[in-house]
């Protein structure tokens, strides 16, 4: 299960949120993520991609200020996982091309579709690039 | 970059912005400080309620409030003003708006909250609609907003659009099905037949929603499911061979998440199931044969979920010994990531075969030794399943290492509790046992389990079950002359001064030291450590036990002790102050039936009706006074109230407290007094209780008096009866009564302090050690080993990494028969059959699993599935049955963890209720602060010059993998922009997609 999908950028503000599980209020929610960025801040490049925290395994990556971060539960497979973040962050790039931090911010609803049609659930449902973008197409040609 | 050029740039991709709202955006992005993003939050909010008051209409406007809105609750504010718009917004026409509020609303409303229902028919016209985007819309939308009374509501409507002619209808109608199954695990059985239809769908995208859902009904409960076990291979063989089409190929590996998500389902099912576990075996050779060459990350990972599965379901030896070279592979690995995933391969793989750990031990000890804390903790996991009685003392000392670094208090608690549990299962003998729990104790008091110190005591108290006085008597010795010099030390946890103060007190009398120089070890605690008033309470406790056990009189710093705490604001302190006060008042006979040496574990048996009590009682309610009501029956009547009465930091406080009291002028001291004691229900019926107030006079006004036994036994009888409160008795009539000063409430805690530790002194024949203890004392125990009393040799921590690695994988094995202390303190237990006392290293119940394994290799090698029907798969759908049979064929259950958790029942419900004690959530320092915090840190430094992020995030992440950049192993991923080579960040996945 992939618990909650975050981007965070390095001065610890969040950009984008996904919870699967929705019992968390959003005090708790922003002290988890605060926590989350801090633990990834202090690591260096060569250190694991993973840090567990709370009941969390937390498999982030970096791209350039962004942190992309998942949390996962114990059933996932952290490198699986790594590498959907990076699946993401192609699909992201397809649809805005050469995307940045803020593309992200002005198109927060579109992120959030685009992501919704990859992870759903809590599960990986859709890693066809082309795929995933159609319906955001389709959405965007009929808005 | 020029930043305005950028965000020029971008505008004319993104929808179309208002000038406002381009601003705002980038203001938020620009903020520095959390005030900053606060002030702009507020423009926010200030605009959001102007454009719901306006009302205003156009598509645009509309987004750009929603969008408003998204921000506020993701930047942690307030947005219930605004539920209702967005709800309204979700009927809008323009259907943009009507998904952006649909996903507005499900990242506003909590599910539980009740306006969620307000979407509902909105969702269910939407569900009809012609347009079959409008319907998924609302399809993703009831995947965020379903609950479990909504599941109803929705479900015809939803199974019927399984029909729709568009696929991607079809694969959100199976989501939706998921997410009903997630929230409300009865309706699976009518889901069921949906989902298992869609397996063999034309679409992949259909097929892969299908097998989401088949994922929640197989991880409840696998068994009915095992017969598509024949369908998962054939599909997966089908992904791995690159059916499912380019579009899904990932850095060259075909379908690699579609099959990810098959490995774990056969897992799923072929754990403890023999037969299925067979029909896998060659699918998932194949699938690691394939994914082994990628040599990239997303290879990587196939082969790490392979080596999953394999473990998880029935092992067979073939697959074993490769799962082993990859593992060898992970570890040599250069990568940390590589390296966690070899270790927590090995830790699979370990407890299939303990030998496999042999091949890595300077591999695992180099993790142990990293500095990446991750990798440390996953280690540390590793030396769980290997502990045994061979290396206990090394992996002991390992953890108390990491315990000492410091670090996350869950990751901590973790590794206290782990260590609880293997020292007591494999213990060489007692003396080291209680030096462990020490150290562990002063490493990381603050997370370890409360139970732990009952535990503990419990062990010195009851010593090693046999009847040899000697050993116990040199264990408790040792105990206590360990825990004397430990009071040398400053700032100890409060857990183990507790211990400290009930060993020391119990067993002071062996030590070395004059029965009065422990005295003032003890009565100094509250001046050498960071104590609080419980840990005052068991030192005055302590010396109480010491004096009387002694027969001699307290210290004068003790007696100073004792008094001050006589006159605390904690009543509980109080009460135990006086009544040591009190006891030692008494004749020495009296002191020492009242608290014997070491009769801890002695049963106690104790009346909770004190009949003895009863014409005391009578003649009391003759005289007026009001009957007991109990605790209930007062909650009942509404006589309690929840708030705190204020009565200092009592850590027990529980329910039972009351209105503060009036003060009223001291000449008239009854009316004056709190409430007395057994008369708490003379608070509300009256107050009039004079015979109650001479009782505690009684016992406690003379304590010098020459009334005998009688007097313990009233001032211990409120506390026995635990309903009735114990502080009044202290107090009434007391001199150092300070309650009732102006203004002071007299509130609960008094009242309802804990049960004294001395509460067994009614029954006036032994003592018991203290509250916990008391019950659970049982003194029944054979053992069979005789106990090694010579204190364990310091483990050589610093050694070199060979040493280390011999010790913690090979050394001592043959030497160490010793079984734990479990297994020593009940060898009857079936469990402890399972487990022989074995003198190999492979304690894990591994001789047995690799025994199996060895008569299952044969027959799982020599029959792969009929797998030349992999091209059928497209024409499943219909001919799979829907009614599920279990193909159980009775393979035993081969978990060895299981085999180690039946080692004794004991164990399970102690780890259990370790488990219930996870602490809560942590509380946190605000956004900002950490990004101030983070400013310094290393990784800033290198991102200088990266400004706010306008960087392209694709520059330095061009694949790790790639093969031309091999070469510099640390740079990908976190790298400045300038490191990716110009080439690469044009087109990063033009050769990986074609």
């Amino acid at each position: 299960m992939i618990e909650f999908v975050l981007l965070v950028n390095k001065q610890g503000q969040t950009r984008v949120a996904k919870y699967t599980d929705s019992s968390l209020t959003t005090d708790e929610r922003r002290a988890l993520e605060a926590e989350i960025v801090r633990k990834c801040l202090t690591r260096v490049d060569k250190q694991c991609n993973i840090v567990e925290h709370r009941r969390y395994k937390v498999v982030y990556r970096r791209y350039a200020s962004l942190f992309f971060l998942m949390g996962i539960d114990a059933e996932e497979n952290e490198l699986g996982t790594l590498e959907m973040i990076h699946c993401m962050v192609e699909t992201l790039d397809k649809w805005f091309s050469n995307v940045c931090e803020l593309d992200i911010m002005f198109s927060l609803d579109t992120t959030h579709h685009i992501l919704d049609e990859m992870i759903a659930n809590g599960c990986i449902v859709e890693t066809n690039k082309g795929a995933a973008l159609t319906p955001v197409q389709l959405l965007e040609r009929a808005g | 970059m020029d930043l305005a050029n950028k965000v020029a740039a971008m505008a004319k991709r993104t929808l179309p912005v208002s000038g406002v709202f381009d601003e705002l955006i980038r203001g938020i992005g620009e903020s520095k400080s959390k005030s900053e993003e606060d002030a702009i939050v507020g423009k926010l909010i200030e605009l959001s309620k102007q454009k719901i008051r306006e009302g205003r209409r156009e598509p645009r406007s509309q987004k750009e409030l929603l969008v408003y809105l998204i921000y506020i609750e993701m930047l942690g504010h307030d947005t219930a003003w605004a539920q209702a718009t967005a709800i309204q917004l979700c009927s809008d026409k323009n259907l943009a708006v009507k998904k952006l509020a649909y996903l507005t609303v499900s990242l506003l409303l909590d599910p539980a909250s009740e306006l969620s229902i307000m979407v509902v028919a909105t969702i269910q016209a939407d569900l009809r609609s012609d347009n079959f985007l409008t319907v998924c819309t609302a399809l993703s939308a009831i995947c965020h907003i379903a609950s479990p009374e909504l599941v109803s509501v929705f479900l015809p409507q939803v199974t019927a659009l399984l029909r729709h002619d568009r696929d991607l209808v079809k694969k959100r109608a199976l989501l939706a099905m998921q997410r009903f199954i997630q929230v409300d695990p009865g309706v699976a059985p009518d889901l069921e037949r949906h989902l298992i239809d869609k397996i063999g769908y034309k679409e992949p995208s259909v097929m892969i929603a299908s097998l989401c859902g088949l994922r929640e009904l197989i991880r409840r409960d696998p068994a009915p499911y095992r017969n598509l076990v024949h369908y998962f291979t054939n599909i997966l063989k089908q992904a791995a061979e690159g059916k499912l089409g380019r579009a899904y190929e990932y850095h060259r590996a075909p379908a690699p998440f579609v099959q990810l998500e098959l490995l774990r389902l056969l897992g799923l099912l072929g754990a403890g199931d023999r037969a299925s576990s067979e029909n896998m075996y060659a699918v998932l050779a194949e699938v690691k044969r394939r994914a082994e060459p990628l040599g990239n990350n997303i290879g990587n990972a196939l082969v790490y979920e392979c080596i999953k599965t394999l473990t998880t379901i029935h092992p067979s030896p073939v697959l074993v010994a490769g799962a082993a070279e990859s593992v060898s592979r992970f570890l040599g690995a250069r990568e940390n990531n590589l390296k966690y995933a070899g270790i927590d391969a090995l830790t699979r793989l370990v407890l299939i075969d303990p030998k496999h750990a042999q091949d890595h031990q300077l591999a695992v000890v180099d993790c142990l030794r990293s500095p990446d804390v991750t990798l440390k903790r996953k280690t540390l996991q590793l030396l769980y399943k290997m502990a045994g009685p061979s290396n206990i003392e090394v992996i002991a000392a390992e953890v108390l290492v990491f315990l000492r670094e410091g670090g996350d208090e869950v990751a901590r608690g973790d590794a206290a509790r782990s260590l609880c549990d293997l020292a007591e299962r494999y213990a060489p003998d007692h003396r080291w046992f209680v030096d462990t729990m020490n150290e562990l104790f002063e490493a990381a008091g603050e997370v370890v389990p409360a139970s732990l110190a009952d535990n503990l005591t419990r062990l010195i108290a009851e010593g090693t079950g046999e009847e040899d006085e000697g050993a116990d008597r040199e264990l408790r010795a040792g105990a206590v002359e360990a825990y004397l010099e430990l009071l040398d030390r400053p700032k100890l946890p409060h857990v183990l001064l507790k211990v400290i103060c009930w060993v020391v007190g119990e067993y002071g009398c062996l030590s070395a030291l004059s029965t009065d120089s422990v005295m003032d070890k003890l009565a100094a605690i509250p001046e050498t450590q960071a104590s609080d008033d419980e840990v005052r309470g068991w030192a005055v406790s302590a010396l109480g036990k010491l004096a009387a056990q002694s027969g001699r009189a307290l210290t004068s710093d003790a007696s100073a002790l004792v008094s001050s705490a006589a006159a605390a604001e904690s009543v509980q302190l109080q009460q135990r102050a006086l009544e040591v006060q009190a006891l030692l008042g008494m004749s020495a006979a009296t002191q020492r039936a009242a608290l014997p040496y070491d009769a801890a574990a002695e049963d106690v048996g104790v009346d909770a009706d004190l009949p003895f009590l009863d014409s005391f009682v009578q003649q009391a309610l003759q005289n007026g006074a009001a009957p007991h009501l109990s605790l209930d029956d007062r909650t009942a009547m509404g006589m309690t109230r929840d708030d705190g009465g204020g009565l200092g930091p009592l850590p027990h406080a529980s329910a039972l407290k009351f209105q503060a009291y009036a003060t009223a002028p001291a000449p008239q001291p009854r009316p004056a007094m709190p409430p007395p004691a057994p008369a708490a229900a003379a608070a509300a019926g009256g107050m009039d209780g004079p015979s109650d107030l001479d009782v505690g006079g009684l016992s406690l006004s003379q304590p010098a008096g020459g009334a005998a036994a009688p007097a313990p036994a009233i001032a211990a009888m409120p506390a026995a009866q635990n309903s009735a409160p114990a502080a009044a008795l202290p107090s009434a009539g007391g001199p150092q009564l300070i309650l009732n000063k102006p203004g002071r409430k007299w509130g609960g805690p008094a009242v309802a302090a804990e049960p004294s530790p001395r509460s067994g002194g009614a029954s006036s024949s032994v003592s018991s050690p203290a509250q916990p203890y008391a019950t659970s004392g049982s003194a029944s125990h054979s053992a069979a080993a005789s106990p090694s009393p010579a204190a364990a040799p310091p483990p050589a921590v610093d050694a070199a990494k060979q040493r280390l690695a011999a010790s913690l994988f090979g050394g001592g094995g043959s030497t160490s028969t010793a079984p734990g202390l479990r297994g020593r303190r009940s060898p009857a237990k079936p469990a402890g059959a399972s487990k022989p006392a074995v003198a190999a290293p492979d304690l894990l119940g591994g001789m047995d699993v690799s025994a199996e394994a060895g008569a299952a290799a044969p027959a799982g090698a020599a029959a792969p599935p009929t797998a030349s029907d992999m091209d059928l798969l497209m024409g499943l759908g219909a001919s799979v049955p829907s009614t599920a049979t279990a193909s159980n064929t009775a393979a035993p259950l081969l978990d060895p963890m299981a085999a180690l958790a039946g080692l004794g029942g004991m164990q399970q419900q102690q780890r259990q209720q370790q488990q219930q004690q996870q602490p809560g959530l942590v509380a946190l320092a605000d956004l900002m602060g950490n990004g101030a915090a983070v400013a310094a840190g290393p990784n800033m430094q290198q991102q200088a010059g990266a400004g706010l992020g306008f960087g392209d995030f694709l520059a330095d992440t061009a694949p790790r993998q790639q093969p031309s950049q091999q070469q510099q192993p640390a740079a990908p991923l976190m790298g400045g922009p300038s490191k990716a080579p110009p080439a690469a960040k044009k087109d990063p996945f033009a050769d990986l997609l074609g």
